[in-house]
């Protein structure tokens, strides 16, 4: 009897001590799951945020596909001095028509000198500064490269573009030749518009961490929005510029 | 004359850019057949020496029997015929100088937009991208800028006039003459009102 007693009382011990460890059990499960959730959530947000991040870099990359392929010829021109930005905007930073490649690295430069995002893992990092400041030079190389291409253009253009001085009556400018020139400079500007895209990406995909990436994007759109915000105020807009008469009398 | 006329051009647009640089910089009175052409706002002051390079490589191979004598006297068809070598030197020496000059104004333009981003970028930092003094101070840095891009601006025009005086002084009267000519036509071929507006209504075929 008491030895069956006792084996049913050390049974219900160890029932007890067994839901005891089914609970602790499942707590930790419970622990162990919530963690999982959070982390998953975390993943997705990660995810969410690449995607985010591939969907803004694929719509530069529309972007400067589409701008790539003017329709018209007169649409260079709009290309390379477009009617939506100000003279001041354009001249504050423009190459070629739109943003310099080079300074979009420089804007990070100048982004993670002054502690942004996280300045512990941006401005203290030792390599990427290395990594940056020879990306900087790589682009500006290939910035000098086409403007040298573009002044070729633009100084032998009028070669192809003036009557021949042994052939006089052959007329003046032909729509035929300034087509041929047209096309050279377009491609000029497919090609900057190109390098415009590689610097974007090499921030986005090579230089920086997600987060960080993201954080820039935000910044250079930010900074871009300012600048022509400010250029078309009033104070920027002066109406068309004008020289006094008597400054133009022969001195 | 014509060469003053140039030199009243160019001086009226330095006095115009101590206005407003940006609108000289981005000329909107420029009609689109002309725009592509510019270079800091005006054309390319290697356009020059070409144009007398040509004329010198021209007439190597010419056939006199193809000259217009009709309007135009005999010093004007030789102009370039055993053109000095001097003139030759100076082409190469101008050219030399532009080759320095003009890549050096290019980097400086850079130079300028970059500094220009980057204290935008520092003032971006120190508001956090909120509004609040952020933009009183990019406007600050903006017309800073303005003022240094006014000077790179005058100094494209001055290469653009040393370039046209030099060619001036090294050329005698009928080359002067028919370099100019040449230049003026290559200029006024740009206003050509039945091109632009042709230029203006074509589609590109071949697209890029």
């Amino acid at each position: 009897m008491i030895t069956r007693e006792g084996a049913e009382e050390t049974k219900e011990i160890d029932d007890t001590s067994e839901t005891l460890k089914c609970l602790t059990l499942c707590k930790r499960d419970y622990t162990k799951r919530e963690q999982k959730a959070s982390a998953t959530r975390l993943m997705k947000a990660r995810w969410e945020l690449e995607g985010l991040i591939e969907e803004q870099l694929n719509r530069y990359e529309v972007h400067y596909n589409r701008t790539m392929v003017p329709v018209r010829l007169k649409d260079v021109a709009q290309l390379l001095m477009p009617n939506w930005a100000s003279p001041h905007e354009l001249t504050a930073f423009a190459w070629l028509g739109d943003w310099r490649p080079s300074a979009v690295l420089s804007l990070l430069h100048s982004l993670t000198h002054s502690a942004f995002p996280s300045p512990s893992s941006l401005s203290n990092s030792v390599g990427m500064e290395r990594l940056l400041s020879q990306l900087i030079n790589d682009i500006r190389i290939e910035e000098a490269v086409l403007d040298e291409e573009m002044a070729e253009i633009q100084s032998t253009c009028i070669l192809h573009l003036r009557p021949s001085p042994t052939d006089y009556w052959a007329g003046g400018l032909t729509l035929e030749s300034v087509r041929s020139e047209i096309k050279k400079i377009n491609g000029v500007i497919t090609k900057a518009h190109q390098l415009r895209f590689k610097a974007l990406k090499l921030v986005v995909k090579k230089v920086l961490a997600r987060t960080d990436a993201a954080e820039f994007l935000i910044a250079f759109m930010g900074i871009q929005e300012l600048i022509h915000e400010i250029t078309t105020q009033n104070r920027f807009t002066k109406g068309p510029v004008s020289v006094p008469v008597k400054a133009l009398a022969p001195a | 004359m014509i060469h003053h006329h140039y030199q009243a051009y160019y001086q009226t647009l330095d006095l115009a850019a101590e206005n407003d640089v940006a609108q000289l910089l981005f000329p909107g009175w420029r009609n689109s057949l002309e725009k592509p052409f510019l270079f800091l706002g005006d054309f390319h002051p290697c356009l020059f020496t070409n144009l007398l390079r040509s004329f010198l490589e021209d007439s190597d191979d010419s056939e006199e029997g193809q000259y217009d004598f009709i309007n135009k006297p005999y010093q004007f068809a030789v102009a370039w015929r055993n053109a000095s070598k001097n003139l030759m030197v100076k082409i190469e020496q101008i050219e030399r100088g532009l080759r320095l000059m003009v890549p050096e104004l290019n980097s400086r333009v850079r130079v300028l937009q970059g500094e220009f981003l980057e204290r935008v970028a520092v003032k971006w930092v120190k508001y956090e991208g909120r509004k609040g003094n952020l933009r009183g101070e990019v406007e600050e840095a903006l017309v800073g800028k303005m003022e240094e891009m006014t000077c790179a601006f005058l100094d494209a025009n001055r290469i653009r006039r040393s370039v046209l005086s030099e060619i001036m002084g090294a050329t005698n009267v009928y080359q002067a003459a028919l370099f100019l000519e040449a230049l003026s036509q290559f200029l006024v071929g740009f206003r050509n009102a039945d091109l632009i507006s042709e230029f203006e209504r074509k589609r590109e075929n071949n697209r890029v």
